[in-house]
């Protein structure tokens, strides 16, 4: 069983001046009148008493102390639910404080608090505005709005708006949009940046400007000046080449020995020497390298340096030489790293070797007390297998002396018994003996054989014994003799090799050494002599020059040509070209750098902006609006996934509450859905199912759309789990035509029909409703009260 | 369906944690501003944000 309200009871609440007291049945409560009589006022006592709030306070629109009628200062709410035999009293007072109001709550006659209602009633008041309270704009949102009108209240409805609402406001563009003003701005940033980089900052860059303006200010009046100057010149030249008309091959060759001349003069050194010193020295280092080449066994080098004839040829074959020896001066060293290596390992082998030996010796001493002690008892016994039968035989021999010496004092033991007796028979076997017998029996025992015998063999078994017990070490000792004198070969053998091998070393770290003091100093005094031979072979040419120009010097001046003017004129007409040429270049360099600088600075001071500044702020932007992006990306995934959540909870109670509503067949039923629009989110789309095919809204019925948005709010209605069994309307659907009013009135009967709530309680001022409804309820069995309220 | 709402911003909230990571905590904090002030709260956090850069909310 759930709670519905059996009466309210007001004091001066809103515009209920004085005490009210209103009955409510089961079924359908009519709450009738024209506007500003109090009906809203009673729908909002309810939420007030449940939850010390009402919608208009919370939104701030009204105050607490609004809830008081303007002429009282204190308000009282009062409400009866029941729930079977049970009923709870809940009474709300509110005493007005200034611009505010004191509360209190009493339930059940007792003084009580927020927290032990909460527990009682089990909804919060957001929850009961969204499913208890059927606002108007709720319905007609659902049934007339568009998709995205529809989303936004299916989404206010599951309190997930927020999502919407914070994407909406997500300042995307603004952001973009400030992002593309500073970039615009600081379109010469770049060039700022890089004028910094180059020139320190925009003032130097100034600077630098001023100074490149200038100097190619003064270098195109330099360029002027000298273009003019080498004008005059190329005019004298003129005059001077129409003198010469017959010489002027002879003329040509002059100017042009002349610069030769010059260029061979400037490039003399202050080293004199004369030809003859630079073939002896060119001998000396022949005969150097020589030596070295033979004693390196390069024959074909030598032969080629010994044949050598002309100074160009012995050059070649010095350097030749030179180069092949440096060669075999790495292979030297080569060779040298090769024979350490070795010889370090022929070291650690010999020192193995030597550790070898020497433990082997060591055991060899060990050895010997107890090999001398072998060779001693096999000397002594005369030989270890010759002792061995000797011993057999003495000890065959003694056990017959010592068996022969028993019978014999066995016999003595018998005789004397028998003569001791007196009797004339033996005693043993009982004979008689005849007189006189006993007195021929000489018995002799030899014991001294016996004894000797014992010690002889006492001795040969100890010989024995200790040369047998000896002979495996003597055997181990020949053995380890033998080891040890093969060890020592080896031994000897690497001590040699090791030898050798050092002696190797020694005389390939001579040759290495020499040849590398040597070859720095040869080649040193090569290049020199190089240089010599130049100079002399230099001096030659300048010789010959000097000697050629004399004489077309006379034939030119016999032609009336000034030489001196003509050849200082050629010598400045070549000095100013070549001004000209580095002026001209130097000014294309200056120009272009001064033409890029003027460009960027004209950009960077157009900008009028802190360049620096505004790169960050952009940076920084650019980083808000990523970020804002993804936001906005992440935002659309969850909401279509909170929706179709949404969807997967209330589908199945939709389609079963339309079907249970709706009193015509014609519809199957009803589904929602997640349709994509346009700007790639996700909206609900509700249809209604006729013959398997989905019909959307838009083409439906104004009825249909009523009862597809009624089942909507009474499927939420019936999901959520709380003790309220009734819904409240407030003037539900205030414009339409009567068509729709009697579909809402059908609707009505039938939820009450259907059980869906036990108490509907509708506030309206239309009286046409209120006739449908009256009319719809006759003759069903629904029980309907009336309240009217008049001014 | 109890506390639908409620349940449904557990579910959001894990989902935006998920979706978002690090930027997760920017929603929230508009969330939290949302459910506090509304959408003047919203655009009270965005302008904490961008204020400095002149951008109007």
């Amino acid at each position: 069983m759930k709670y519905t309200i059996g009466k309210i009871e007001l004091i001066n609440f809103k515009v209920f001046k004085g005490e009210k007291a209103f009955e409510l049945g089961p079924g359908l409560t009519l709450i009738h009148g024209p506007i500003g009589v109090g009906k809203s006022s009673l729908i909002q006592s309810i939420e007030y008493a449940l939850y010390g709030e009402q919608l208009e306070v919370k939104e701030k629109i009204a105050r607490l102390s609004d809830l008081i009628n303007e002429d009282s200062d204190y308000a009282k709410v009062g409400i009866s639910f029941l729930n079977g035999n049970n009923e709870l009293n809940i009474e709300r007072s509110l005493v007005r404080q200034k611009d505010s109001a004191r509360q209190e709550i009493i339930i059940n006659g007792n003084k009580g608090d927020e927290s032990e209602l909460s527990k009682l009633i089990g909804l919060s008041d957001d929850d009961f505005e969204r499913f208890i309270l059927i606002t108007h704009r709720t319905l007609e949102q659902l049934a007339y709005g568009s998709t995205q009108r529809r989303t936004v209240i299916i989404d206010r409805l599951f309190d997930i708006d927020y999502l919407d609402s914070i994407l909406r406001l997500l300042p995307i563009d603004a952001v973009s949009k400030a992002i593309d003003e500073r970039k615009k701005a600081i379109a010469g940033a770049v060039e700022a940046r890089e004028l910094r980089q180059r020139y320190g900052s925009l003032e130097a860059a100034k600077r630098r400007a001023a100074e490149l303006r200038e100097e190619v200010e003064r270098s195109k009046a330099e360029l002027e000046k000298l273009s003019a100057a080498y004008g005059g010149m190329l005019k004298r030249r003129s005059a001077i080449m129409g003198k010469i008309k017959d010489v002027e091959a002879q003329y040509r060759q002059y100017i042009m020995l002349s610069e030769k001349l010059k260029e061979l003069q400037s490039r003399e050194t202050a080293s004199k020497r004369s030809e003859l010193d630079v073939a002896g020295e060119a001998e000396v280092l022949r005969a150097m390298l020589m030596s070295r080449l033979e004693e390196n066994l390069m024959e074909a080098e030598a032969q080629a340096l010994a044949k050598a004839s002309s100074m160009d040829e012995l050059l070649t074959a010095m350097y030749d030489s030179i180069k092949r020896l440096e060669e075999r001066t790495r292979e030297v060293g080569d060779d040298l790293r090769q024979y350490k290596d070795q010889s370090e390992k022929s070291r650690e082998e010999l020192e193995k070797l030597r550790m070898s030996v020497s433990l082997m010796d060591e055991r060899i001493k060990a050895l010997e007390p107890s090999v001398e002690r072998y060779m001693a008892a096999e000397r002594e016994a005369g030989g270890l297998p010759a002792a061995k039968a000797e011993l057999e035989r003495l000890k065959s021999r003694y056990e017959e002396a010592e068996a022969e010496a028993s019978y014999k004092s066995a016999l003595s033991v018998v005789i004397n018994h028998i003569k001791a007796s007196g009797g004339d028979r033996c005693p043993i076997c009982g004979s008689k003996l005849e007189t006189g017998a006993l007195d021929r029996i000489r018995i002799d025992i030899d014991e001294r054989e016996v004894g000797e015998l014992r010690n002889r063999i006492d001795k040969l078994e100890r010989l024995v014994n200790e040369a047998e017990l000896l002979h495996p070490i003597y055997l181990q000792y020949v053995e380890l003799e033998k080891r040890a004198r093969g060890a020592r070969e080896r031994l000897e053998e690497e001590i040699s090799k090791m030898e050798r091998l050092e002696k190797a070393i020694r005389d390939l770290e001579r040759k290495y050494v020499d040849l590398s003091n040597f070859l720095p100093v040869v080649r040193e005094r090569m290049e020199r002599l190089e240089e010599a031979y130049e100079e002399v072979e230099r001096a030659k040419r300048i010789e010959k020059i000097r000697s050629e120009l004399t004489g077309l010097e006379q034939l030119l001046r016999d032609h009336d040509v000034n030489v001196e003017e003509a050849v200082r004129l050629e010598s400045e007409l070549g000095e100013v070209n070549n001004r000209l040429e580095s002026i001209r270049n130097r000014l294309e360099v200056l120009g272009s750098e001064y033409m890029q600088l003027e460009t960027k600075l004209s950009k960077v001071e157009s900008m009028g902006i802190d360049v620096e500044k505004t790169l960050k702020e952009v940076e920084e932007l650019e980083g808000i609006l990523s970020r804002f992006v993804r936001v906005r990306d992440g935002l659309l995934k969850v909401q279509r996934e909170a929706r179709q959540r949404i969807i997967e909870g209330l589908a199945g109670e939709f389609n079963s509450m339309f079907k249970k509503i709706y009193p015509y067949g014609d519809l199957g039923g009803v589904a929602i859905e997640l349709e994509q629009r346009e700007r790639g989110d996700y909206a609900y789309a509700l249809y209604a199912i006729r013959r398997g095919r989905k019909v959307p809204m838009s083409r439906l019925s104004d009825g249909q759309r009523l009862t597809i948005a009624i089942s909507f709010v009474l499927a939420m209605y019936k999901l959520i789990d709380h003790k309220f069994g009734f819904i409240l309307m407030d003037e539900p659907l205030p414009y339409v035509d009567e068509n729709v009013k009697k579909a809402l009135a059908a609707l009505l009967v039938n939820i009450s029909r259907e059980g869906i709530t036990n108490q509907v309680i509708i506030a309206t001022q239309d009286s046409t409703l209120m006739s449908v409804i009256s009319e719809e309820v006759k003759n069903t069995g629904i029980s309907m009260k009336i309240i009217e309220l008049g001014k | 369906m109890q506390a639908m709402s409620t349940k449904l911003d557990e579910i959001i909230i894990d989902l935006l944690r998920r979706e978002l990571g690090n930027d997760a905590d920017l929603v929230i904090a508009l969330y939290d501003a949302y459910k506090a002030r509304g959408s003047r709260g919203v655009k009270d956090e965005l302008k904490d944000l961008l204020s400095k850069y002149g951008i109007e909310v």
